[in-house]
């Protein structure tokens, strides 16, 4: 009974204490506060909801929170820094952008990189009809949540036939003081025809309270561009991430998505792409590696609407100790969606007894001229090669490091951005030693 | 070098070394042979430390010391190495991410510094030369889609690379065409040294018309039934394994 109470508590307070101003010009709202009322009335996922059932809030939602407020943009720790080159450095201090930490130095003329409150009328007008077009706030609580907290959005607009060379990295930092912060960053994202576009996304917390980040992201891919996305979930310190993206592709467009998750108290991924005209190609990789008692679980869903298409999703996960892993990929073929090429694969592998694997690959065909695939397997480390790399002297820690690390590269290696897969190789040594 | 007093040695509850005693002296070189089923292979993974099998009886010592109490790796540190009968494949891991490992760790066992990457490269270069090795194999994953030939040259080729004291080969020759037979047979000869012991574990007498040994032992079911010189293997070849099971049976009858 304490923990329904406490669940009520935060749910309450995340209620009354929503407030939005209704005549400010770009705060959508009507939007919002249809998505308080819709939390308020679903409440937080449990796991008698399908899409969470391995996956309980019950332990967080338990604690009580502060609601991320705009004051406590301060500084933080930039000195560790997983690019080499320079980029367009957003970031975002509990959900709130923080111009004054950015660096935008590396903008090119014509693209738009700042909070709904700040871009002008004419782009305003541009972006009106997309945000929350891409989210469902009826059914999904947590997305209702944050539509509804998400007090100033971040808008990324890139103009027809722009290339962006520099990578765009979104920081995202939670920073408490001894207490429990609660974080709503909202980031809407629009590339235009012809263009082309790195997004970054990394994460890290400060402070000895829990920091729980509620982040959704939407996506709008123009005809004939590309968007490469990667994100990098690794936070030393115990914070929890929730983590929406919503992707749209137009025409023949290319959006591919890495997401490397490695450490994190719990971690849950909701990644959904439609593919919503011809002739588009979307790649999905994803390394999942927990221990101690951490879970993260990754939610995907590739909607192939029309012909032509071709989708292609790798997941893999390492799991340790006593920590869990989900996978629960779905391909969706509608009957439109002729000469579809679909494949979809899973594979994990479990270190220890006490560590679990949920993984569900879905596939619903309606269209008959298609080709897909899917699958999951589950296994242990291969006993053969390790006493293969033991017989030639290699100690069993760096042999299993081995193994482990060549698992993992697979999805590491995807990675085209050279000084990011570096460095990512590099922890993950450090990660897989340990 | 090596010392094998009565060796017992069980998997999964049976038996299938039943009282092995072998003696190698530095540079002798001694042909295991036998049926299928013998335990040659056993004898060879139970040397080189595999986990699975279950050692009930008997010792082995290695330099004066005792074997079975060092787990695989520090076996290879110590200067055994087995020439696998199934080398293994390993998706991910480049032979120079594999070698380089092995050579460092052992360095590192010997007090020595690691050696970089253009030491490695330049150590490295010479003998995958004399093993007919192209440098492009370097970055290939370790076994992964390699001919039977080219797994067998591999081993050679790490064996080489490693240089270790007491050499097993197991079953080296299985399928290997004649010139793979030979590179790989000049890769063990060039190797022979007066300090370094050999115990090559084969089937066939094929292998040992280009590897020649010194000593030759049968073993059937678990235990050595014959010992002699070169010429048991050419015996061997002409009247068959049944010679050798009635040999057996006579001496168990006896």
């Amino acid at each position: 009974m304490v923990a329904l109470e406490t669940i009520t508590d935060l749910q309450e307070k995340l209620v009354t204490e929503f407030h939005v101003d209704k005549n400010a010009r770009a705060n959508f709202s009507s939007l919002r506060e249809k998505a308080i009322k819709s939390f308020s009335s679903l409440g937080f996922p449990t796991l008698r909801n399908e899409d969470w059932k391995y996956t309980s809030l019950s332990s967080i939602i338990n604690l009580p929170y502060e609601i991320a407020g705009v004051e406590q943009i301060e500084k933080f720790d930039s000195s560790s820094s997983i690019l080499k080159e320079r980029s367009i450095e957003l970031v975002f201090i509990n959900g709130h952008f923080a111009s004054k930490l950015s660096d935008t130095g590396l903008k090119p003329d014509g693209i738009v990189l700042d909070t709904f409150s700040r871009i002008n009328d004419e782009v305003f007008s541009l972006i009106k009809s997309k945000y929350g077009a891409l989210t469902n706030i009826d059914d999904n609580a947590m997305v209702a949540l944050n539509t509804a907290h998400a007090s100033d959005p971040f808008l990324v607009y890139i103009p027809d036939n722009t290339m962006v060379e520099p990578i765009i990295h979104f920081k995202f930092i939670s920073q408490n003081k001894d207490s429990n912060v609660i974080s709503f960053p909202r980031i809407l994202i629009i590339t235009g025809k012809n263009t082309e576009v790195k997004l970054l996304e990394s994460f890290g917390s400060e402070g000895s309270g829990m920091n729980f980040s509620n982040l959704v992201s939407e996506i709008f891919v123009g005809e004939n561009s590309r968007v490469e996305h990667f994100k990098f979930q690794s936070d030393p310190n115990e914070s929890v991430l929730f983590n929406e993206t919503n992707v749209v592709q137009s025409a023949s467009c290319k959006y591919s998505n890495n997401t490397i998750s490695m450490q994190g108290k719990l971690i849950r991924n909701n990644l959904n792409i439609v593919l919503q005209e011809e002739g588009s190609e979307t790649e999905l990789f994803g390394l999942f590696m927990t221990k101690d008692r951490n879970h993260i679980d990754n939610h995907t869903l590739v909607d192939h609407v029309k012909p032509n298409c071709v989708s292609n999703e790798l997941y893999k996960g390492i799991i340790n100790d006593r920590s869990t892993g989900v996978f629960n990929g779905k391909i969706m073929v509608r009957q439109d969606a002729q000469k579809t090429n679909a494949f979809q694969s899973n594979k994990n592998m479990l270190l220890t007894d006490t560590a679990t694997i949920n993984t569900k690959p879905q596939l619903e065909i309606f269209a008959d001229d298609v080709k897909c695939s899917h699958g999951a397997t589950t296994g242990q480390l291969d006993m053969e090669a390790m006493f293969y790399l033991q017989s030639r002297g290699i100690s069993p820690g760096n042999a299993k490091a081995m193994l482990l690390e060549a698992f993992a590269n697979e999805i590491v290696d995807k990675i085209k951005i050279d000084s990011l897969r570096d460095s990512i190789k590099v922890m993950l040594g450090d990660y897989l030693k340990v | 070098m090596i010392s094998i007093k009565d060796l017992k040695v069980s998997i999964e509850g049976k038996e299938i070394l039943k009282g092995i005693n072998l003696e190698v002296n530095p540079g002798e070189l001694h042909a295991i042979m036998g049926p299928n089923g013998s335990g040659k292979s056993t004898l060879a993974s139970v040397l080189a430390g595999r986990p699975e099998y279950e050692v009930t009886g008997g010792e082995i010592l290695y330099k004066g010391k005792d074997l079975l109490e060092l787990p695989a790796d520090q076996r290879a540190k110590q200067g055994i190495f087995l020439a696998f009968q199934y080398p293994v494949e390993i998706p991910g891991v480049s032979i120079a991410n594999f070698m380089r490992s092995a050579i460092n760790e052992l360095r590192k066992a010997k007090n020595l510094e690691p050696l970089d990457a253009m030491d490695f490269l330049s150590e490295i270069k010479d003998k995958m030369k004399n093993m007919g090795i192209d440098l492009e194999f370097l970055n290939r994953a370790v076994n992964e889609g390699f001919s039977g030939g080219e797994k067998k040259r591999n081993e050679i080729f790490q064996m080489t690379m490693m240089d270790p004291d007491m050499i097993i080969l197991d079953e080296t020759d299985s399928g290997l065409d004649i010139d793979a037979l030979k590179i790989v047979s000049e890769g063990v000869n060039n190797f022979r040294t007066d300090e370094k012991a050999f115990l090559i574990i084969t089937h066939y007498q094929r292998l040992l018309n280009y590897i020649v040994p010194d000593y030759v032992h049968v073993i059937y079911d678990g235990r050595i039934v014959k010992s002699g010189d070169k010429s048991l293997a050419l015996e061997l070849e002409e009247k068959g394994y049944e010679w050798i099971k009635k040999l057996s049976k006579e001496a168990v009858e006896n």
